[in-house]
């Protein structure tokens, strides 16, 4: 028997004593892997109702509102960069109007205005920079935080080059490798930069993760902050 | 225990895949919440390790969030199980997949030994081959005549659930789950005796 899914698993724990699971029991048995998935599995569906408070219930609701808000901000910054990398491809696009981001601009400001309940957003004039900024899971008041600005060209092209900056909570500049893009990049001085087309390549790559000196692995995710627009 | 409804799942799956904001709600609700409240087996609090790691409620939440929608995950339930509980696993996966990436300055042993305890020990046996066949031959026997007695023995012989935990789950004192183990495990023996193989 092979090893079982997650759901397998679940099933199992849920209705152990059909005749049909001897096989399952067996391989649980004798396979190390799936004998501490099924301990997981066992907890999932013996695990009591949790009461959230009021307060919790509020937290639940904003966090749910930024994740699929941030999705779609991410799904939209991608629908766009696809685009440019058409263009970027094609014989004659080798540069890209300044204006390419526009629309851009104003799609990302009415999604984070809808997510993020805060209203309308100044968008960010045409000779300002778009920056997205991502965030690690660990929390602002732990060892292992980071933030990093990511600034998009203004004028793309296939030479280009989007820069990165990465911040402790308090915005001193952190060393370390980024990992994103399936690159690994050295900051120096909380600096990198990575080349458009690279970008474009791996843009299907939504992992990031930061590596502190330390060899601490942070990994973090894209966010609405309000200064991502800025 | 949860009863299961697949029309009702699918629908539920749906707007989870659509992601929408309520139905990821729910999620954090009766998926993260639980998990992060409860505890290993071993007595340590999700919740204590998650926070070890610098991690908090919505940041776990978040990593789920991105297992499923980002990297495309929820395609893989199957429609078999309440997604509730298919993500509570994958909650604590994520979150012990996460302590194992790193150091931590505390809990590490706490959280290996929940998720791999007794990993190299094989079952029944001396982990030989003959002896293996003997032991699917007799847990098949046990498991035809009583699969009570033969789901008891695995849970227990493994120490995946303590007696009060298993006399919940089936609904029998937890008196009983020892008397039905010491039961099976002797039935075990004897029958291990007869096929020729290695007797616990």
């Amino acid at each position: 028997m092979k090893c079982m899914t997650p759901e397998e698993l679940i099933c199992f724990a849920m209705e152990p004593l059909r005749s049909e699971n001897c096989p399952a029991a067996l391989h649980i048995a004798g396979c190390s892997r799936c004998r501490d998935n099924f301990q997981l599995a066992l907890e999932s569906v013996c695990e009591k109702e949790y009461e959230l408070s009021a307060e919790e219930e509020t937290a639940a609701e904003n966090a749910a509102a930024e994740l699929t808000g941030s999705n779609a901000m991410w799904n939209k910054f991608f629908d766009t960069v696809d685009d440019l990398s058409k263009k970027i491809t094609s014989p004659a696009g080798n540069v890209f109007k300044s204006t390419s981001f526009g629309s851009l601009r104003s799609e990302i400001s009415v999604l984070f205005a809808a997510s993020s309940g805060q209203g309308a957003v100044k968008l960010p004039g045409p000779a300002e920079d778009i920056r997205f900024t991502f965030e690690s899971y660990a929390t602002p008041e732990s060892g292992s935080y980071w933030k990093m600005q990511m600034t998009l060209p203004r004028i793309p092209s296939g030479s280009s080059l989007i820069s990165m900056k990465v911040t402790d909570s308090k915005g001193a500049f952190l060393d370390g490798i980024m990992d994103f893009l399936n690159q690994r990049m050295e900051l120096r001085c909380g600096l990198a930069s990575l080349p458009f087309r690279v970008f474009i390549e791996n843009k299907g790559c939504r992992e990031i993760s930061f590596v502190t000196r330390d060899g601490v692995v942070s990994p973090g995710r894209i966010k609405f902050l309000p200064e991502a627009l800025r | 225990m949860e009863t299961f409804d697949k029309e009702t799942e699918m629908a539920f799956f749906q707007r989870l895949k659509a992601e929408d904001k309520e139905a990821w709600s729910v999620i954090f609700k009766r998926s993260v919440a639980p998990v992060l409240a409860g505890k290993t087996k071993n007595g340590v609090s999700y919740r204590q390790i998650a926070k070890d790691r610098d991690l908090n409620d919505v940041t776990v939440y978040g990593m789920l969030y991105d297992y499923m929608i980002g990297k495309g995950k929820l395609s893989n339930y199957g429609f078999r199980s309440p997604v509730v509980f298919w993500m509570r696993f994958y909650v604590k996966m994520l979150i012990l997949e996460h302590c194992k990436r790193n150091d931590s300055p505390v809990s590490s042993e706490k959280v290996d030994s929940a998720v791999s305890e007794n990993s190299n020990e094989e079952l029944f046996t001396d982990g030989s081959r003959e002896n293996w066949q003997s032991v699917e031959t007799c847990f098949s026997k046990l498991w035809k005549e009583n699969p009570m007695s033969a789901y008891v023995y695995l849970l227990r012989r493994y120490d995946m659930l303590r007696s009060k935990e298993i006399s919940a789950m089936l609904d029998i004192t937890p008196q009983n789950v020892d008397t039905i183990f010491h039961r099976a495990d002797e039935n075990m023996r004897q029958m291990l005796r007869r096929e020729g193989g290695m007797a616990v």
